[in-house]
């Protein structure tokens, strides 16, 4: 059996000898060099935008501005999905430092480079606004004004009667946490190569939504989907930055300039941080408690800073108004969320999209709450975690509950009850923190898969599912050589590549292992359906007493009667079985004013706990332990799997203690990994642990995201255990910790 | 990105080129701040002096006095001599302490005087040990000490047509402890948010000589011979140690960066100027 | 970036405010400043450079002022792009005058925003620069109120 088993990536090979065919490193015969002349102004109009001095340049060979939108047969200017507000170079304004406003197709980088200098522009700066909260303000910038208030979307949920259960409380807390900026920081930059030939357009690109970036390419050239053609090679990392549509309307515009040869368009890291980016979130988070630790309600706010475009805000902000009450059995429920345009590069996804921010708020506020009431913080959780058949915030009925499973395999795992290690010395303190995340998926979405099986008995699988080092392709190959009772080793998997393989919703928010699993599965019924069928005759039984395993189509009843799978095509003339697998989820429909329904099919969960050793003078935190868990329900490949929870682990341990995007009036002052700090794998805990929980009979589950966002929090409450500093602002930088330390609040700026 | 490479095999060939293209040239040892630079565009030279290929620029080499470094020598090497980990291991633990082992195996020492970025960690142990620079041009060839050849932000004493072609470490008094502190308030592959190299010569208790620099939170890394003075035939007790360590803290002009605030690096200095010196009394060598 | 400081001249106030304002003068002392000209009496165009160790910057651009509360108050703006380095600085330029027993106290307020390449070269040393430049500017102009004493 294929699953269950730590079989190594398929493209485990390629990947250590560097052979990994990555989007970067594409190259096409007289491939153009593609570069951006960006925005140097946060906001402004364009008064004057003139090319003409560059367009003349010896090896340029095109430059696009909006003037090439202006006209009815002309493409369209403005895309997004699903609120068309981002035009994909600016036109008569500027909404943002770094936003594009010609793009240069020439022979070479260092001519598009000479090029950009010989670009003119005037403008008129107008007023900006980069704080979330201030530009929901009277009066302030207004950004588009098709939104007067600023606000790209809001939404409500209501559930209980939030005034009786404040009134009922014992203790009412009330704390506002905030995370800043960040940036998703994949190894390879966002890239896209476009060509033009006979009227279809295909672009190569590293994109985590290959069928979304189709429909929308689609719809901006105004072309039927069967002329667009999107390739999507393994990523060098996504993180959710890669999601939805970023740079490649703009690599297609070039192309559809240029005319007759391809494009490449590929960020340096300067530009990756004004390309996307993580939500700066501010959250106010209101809770009652009852002295025994009982919850009588709970009320939220959360302003989430969108950027300059709705972009991926849109959908993001409902499913950040969810991802930020937690897993607790609370009556009376109120949250507003609220994703508001900013001048400031847009944001979007980013692993555990819009949860790291509410699982922050939420952890850190039940520890405060544990220690106001000298409850311990593991047994204030048990005590009001949700189990199966619970009703959540949305009214809607729990199934599949797994919360205190994981975050006591976190905390025994640690060692939650046994006594921590006494420091020599008291420079050095040492505390525990522990945290747990709820997420739904994404609910409403769609995956098929096609396999063929070829007389060689060779089966290939057809997916879009995006291969970005998680190893998602090994998972699907895995359920299909089990589904199929065939070998691992005669599997191949292919896409994503619109033309070939069929339409998935996209590879984010840990869905591919469950919803593409399932459409394989689906798939490989029908395969197996067929090979019964092909080889009945051979058997002679009927196909319903045949079944197929390890690599034999048998009679069920008498196993020894059995015909090798690879022979039954070719004994019967046949080149290839092919099979189309689907499988689609059809929740999530809200009541807009309440936040009442089913928001998901399947809850992601997750746990961590970690000891950590603060040494009291520099304030410096380091994690020496941490255990973490997620639900996996049925594991696919044990070592992927640790690999997703011990690299989600150290992934939020940057943005947990260093990172964060430096903005000062509109301006990225960090676009670069030295400034900007990611963790070092000598930032590793020393024992670093996790364990993903199966249930009997229970289907795959995604296990992408669901041990990052309790990094941040079960750190932020093992400081306060070792030190008494709360901190409510990410990252808990040394310096942070130590004015908590002094009682020193004051920034001394 | 446009210039023109050059790769001189001689000393004088590497002089002459830079005498020629002066302010428009630019010397090219291990590349790793250079080409930084170069590809974020902050500067534009037309040619490269690469340094590469003229023999003889990496040793480290053993004298009565002293040691002599050449200016190629990487940081990595230094690390690893066998004579700067016995005679100047806080220049070895210095060495060993920058970014991670990829940068250490291709930085050079001449490249890190040179860069002169205050975020660093040899220049501040160099200036405890008194080091001497060598800089030498068509003109003729000068000895700078390490103070005066640290100027401020990236900028040294250099002229444009100069090259560092020796690195002298005066032998310290036998039987000094020293010691290198690192702090980084970030990742463990970060430059320093502060650091301390100190050397301490002691009769029985009595602490005859001291010299502490600090550095990285501050435009150069710098030595308060006033406040070493303190230590000058005392015995390091808890309160002396405060007080030098307070004479650090309130006397340098500490800088704000992403790494901490002014505020931040006043406290590192007072903290690390007394771990060191406490890991000194308590007998490190 | 906010950038605060001061320094002290040995002259009444109105002598100091006048020499501020006698902008061709008095902008002779800001290190790095050329070519200036008058567009009209509230806005001057000039050249700017600056030398950080090998990275140098050439800001051309203009420089209005916003506010003026004889002898006490000047505020200005400046804006200025480095084409080579594709980059502009933005401030405000506040600068208060106080009398003091022996002379005049002026502090300084720069409200910056540096835009675009130079942005990531470090806070640290824009701040310093300033500040450099400014110490500069306050002994140049001392040297200057001296020499007009005398003449
Ligand atoms: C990821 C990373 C992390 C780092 N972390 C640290 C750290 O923790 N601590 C630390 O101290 N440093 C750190 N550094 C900086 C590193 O030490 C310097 O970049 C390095 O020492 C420069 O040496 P190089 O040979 O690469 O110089 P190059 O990049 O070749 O040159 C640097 C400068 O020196 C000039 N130059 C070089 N050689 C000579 C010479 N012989 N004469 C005159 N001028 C010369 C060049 O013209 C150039 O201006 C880090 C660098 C990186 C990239």
């Amino acid at each position: 059996m294929a699953v269950g088993k730590s079989v190594p990536m398929l493209d485990s090979v390629a990947r250590v000898t560097g052979t990994v065919p990555y989007p970067s490193n594409l190259k096409l015969p007289d491939m153009l060099v593609g570069k951006i002349f960006r925005s140097r102004v946060p906001h402004a109009h364009v008064m004057k935008l003139d090319v003409s001095a560059a367009e003349r340049l010896p090896g340029v060979v095109a430059i696009v501005t909006a003037a090439d939108f202006a006209g009815d047969d002309k493409p369209n200017l403005h895309f997004g999905s699903p609120i068309q507000d981002q035009p994909i170079v600016a036109g008569d304004r500027i909404r943002y430092i770094g936003e594009p406003l010609a793009l240069i197709a020439a022979e070479s980088a260092a001519v598009a480079d000479q090029a950009m200098d010989l670009i003119e522009l005037e403008y008129e700066e107008l007023s900006a606004v980069f704080d979330a909260e201030q530009a929901m303000l009277p009066g302030a910038p207004i950004l588009h004004e098709a939104s007067p208030d600023n606000i790209v979307r809001h939404s409500k949920l209501r559930r209980g009667d939030i005034d009786a259960g404040f009134a009922a409380a014992d203790e009412i807390v009330e704390e506002v946490f905030s995370s800043p900026m960040a940036q998703q920081a994949s190894l390879e930059t966002h890239v896209a190569t476009a060509r033009w030939k006979e009227g279809k357009l295909t672009v190569w690109t590293g994109s985590q939504s290959p069928y979304t970036v189709r429909r929308v390419l689609g719809a901006i050239f105004d072309l039927d989907l069967e002329n667009v053609r999107v390739i999507v090679p393994p990523l060098g990392g996504g993180f959710g930055g890669k999601g939805n549509v970023r740079i490649q309307p703009m690599a297609a515009a070039l192309a559809w300039k240029v005319g007759n040869r391809p494009v490449k368009l590929m960020m340096t890291r300067a530009e990756e941080f004004v390309t996307v980016t993580k939500h700066a979130a501010k959250i106010m988070i209101k809770s009652g408690v009852k002295f025994d630790g009982t919850f009588t309600a709970r009320e939220v706010s959360i302003y989430w800073n969108g950027g300059a475009y709705a972009s991926s805000s849109a959908h993001l902000v409902p499913a950040g108004m969810l991802r930020a009450i937690g897993p607790y059995r609370i009556p009376a429920v109120h949250v507003d969320s609220y994703g508001i345009y900013t001048n400031l590069p847009i944001a979007a996804a980013y692993r555990g999209a819009m949860s790291s921010q509410g699982v922050f708020a939420h952890e850190s506020h039940m520890d405060t709450i544990a220690h106001l009431l000298g409850i311990d913080p593991l047994e204030l959780r048990t005590k009001n975690l949700l189990r199966t058949d619970d009703l959540f915030a949305t009214g809607e009925r729990l199934h599949d509950i797994h919360f205190v499973e994981c975050l006591e395999a976190a905390a025994y795992g640690l060692g939650w009850h046994e006594p921590l290690q006494s420091d020599n010395g008291t420079i050095k303190k040492r505390g525990r923190g522990l945290a747990v995340m709820m997420k739904n998926t994404i609910a409403n979405s769609y995956s098929e898969c096609r396999i063929e099986l070829d007389a060689e008995g060779r089966v290939t699988l057809f997916v879009s599912t995006v291969e970005m080092g998680q190893g998602g392709h090994t998972a699907l190959a895995q359920i299909a050589a089990e589904a199929l009772g065939v070998p691992i080793e005669v599997l191949a998997v292919t896409g994503p590549d619109t033309a070939e393989t069929p339409p998935d919703a996209q590879t984010a928010s840990s869905r591919s292992t469950h919803m593409m699993g399932n459409a394989v599965l689906d798939g490989a019924a029908s395969l197996r359906q067929q090979l019964a069928e092909a080889a009945a005759p051979i058997l002679e039984w009927s196909p319903d007493d045949l079944s197929v395993a390890d690599g034999y189509v048998f009679v069920t009843t008498q196993p020894q009667a059995r015909i090798p799978y690879t022979e039954v095509l070719g004994r019967n003339n046949i080149d290839a079985l092919t099979a189309t697998g689907k499988y689609s989820t059809n929740e999530g429909k809200l009541d807009p004013d309440t936040g009442q329904g089913i928001s998901t099919p399947d809850w992601h969960q997750g746990a961590g706990a970690c000891e950590v050793e603060v040494d009291t003078q520099t304030g410096k935190v380091t994690v020496l332990r941490y255990h973490s868990a997620s639900f996996a329900g049925r594991v696919v490949n044990p070592t992927l799997a640790g690999l997703q929870n011990d690299g989600n682990v150290i992934f939020g341990m940057g943005a947990s203690l260093l990172e964060e995007v430096a903005i000062d009036g509109g301006q990225i002052t960090n676009p670069n990994l030295s400034d900007y700090m990611l963790p070092s794998f000598l930032d590793t805990p020393v024992e670093l642990k996790n364990v993903s929980l199966e249930e009997e009979g229970s289907s795959f589950q995604g296990i992408g995201e669901m041990t990052l966002p309790p990094v941040a929090p079960a750190i932020a409450n093992a400081i306060y255990d070792a030190v008494g500093a709360r901190i409510r602002d990410l990252p808990l930088t040394a310096e942070k910790v130590l004015r908590g330390i002094q009682g020193r609040t004051d920034h001394e700026r | 990105m446009s210039f023109e490479l050059l790769q001189p095999d001689s000393l004088p060939g590497a002089l002459k080129a830079l005498a020629q293209h002066g302010d428009e040239a630019k010397v090219l040892a291990g590349g790793t701040a250079i080409v930084l630079m170069l590809q974020q565009k902050l500067i534009a030279p037309t040619v490269l002096v690469s340094v590469g290929r003229i023999p003889d620029l990496a040793y480290i080499r053993s004298e009565p006095d002293g040691i002599h470094v050449g200016p190629l020598t990487t940081l990595r090497d230094m690390e690893r001599s066998l004579v700067i980990q016995t005679h100047f291991p806080l220049l070895a633990q210095a060495s060993g302490e920058v970014g991670n082992i990829r940068v250490r195996n291709q930085a050079t020492l001449g490249g890190n005087l040179a860069e002169a970025d205050y975020a660093s960690d040899p220049p501040t142990a160099l200036l405890a040990l008194g080091t001497q620079v060598t800089a030498t041009s068509l003109r003729g060839e000068r000895t700078i000490p390490l103070e005066d050849f640290l100027i401020g932000f990236y900028t040294t004493d250099l002229e444009p047509d100069e090259l560092i072609t020796d690195v002298f470490i005066p032998a310290s008094a036998p039987g000094s402890r020293t010691t290198y502190l690192k702090y980084r308030s970030r990742s463990s592959e970060d430059r320093p948010c502060a650091c301390v190299a100190a050397i301490a010569a002691f009769e029985a208790e009595t602490c005859t000589d001291l010299r502490v620099a600090v550095g990285a939170a501050s435009e150069v890394p710098q030595r308060l011979p006033a406040v070493e003075n303190l230590a000058r035939g005392q015995a390091l007790t808890d309160e002396l140690i405060g007080e030098i360590a307070a004479g650090y803290a309130d006397n340098i002009d500490t800088l704000e960066d992403i790494r901490g605030s002014a505020w931040y690096r006043t406290q590192m200095i007072r903290i690390h100027v007394v771990r060191a010196l406490e890991e000194l009394r308590n007998g490190r060598r | 970036m906010k950038i605060e400081g001061s320094f002290t001249l040995e002259a009444p106030i109105r002598t100091v405010w006048d020499y501020l304002l006698n902008i061709e003068e008095m902008s002779q002392c800001i290190p790095g400043v050329s070519a200036l000209e008058t567009i009209d009496t509230k806005s001057y165009r000039g050249e700017l450079q600056i030398k950080v160790g090998p990275i140098k910057a050439a800001f051309g651009g203009t420089v209005t002022l916003l506010e003026l509360e004889p002898p006490h108050r000047l505020v200005a703006e400046i804006v200025a792009d480095d084409r080579r380095n594709a980059s502009q600085v933005k401030a405000t330029f506040t600068s208060i005058l106080k009398s003091l027993a022996d002379g005049t106290e002026v502090t300084y307020t720069i409200d910056a925003n540096v835009r675009g390449r130079l942005a990531q070269f470090g806070q640290a040393v824009a701040q310093s620069t300033a500040k450099k430049m400014a110490a500069a500017f306050g002994s140049c102009m001392q040297e200057k109120i001296d020499a007009g004493e005398t003449a």
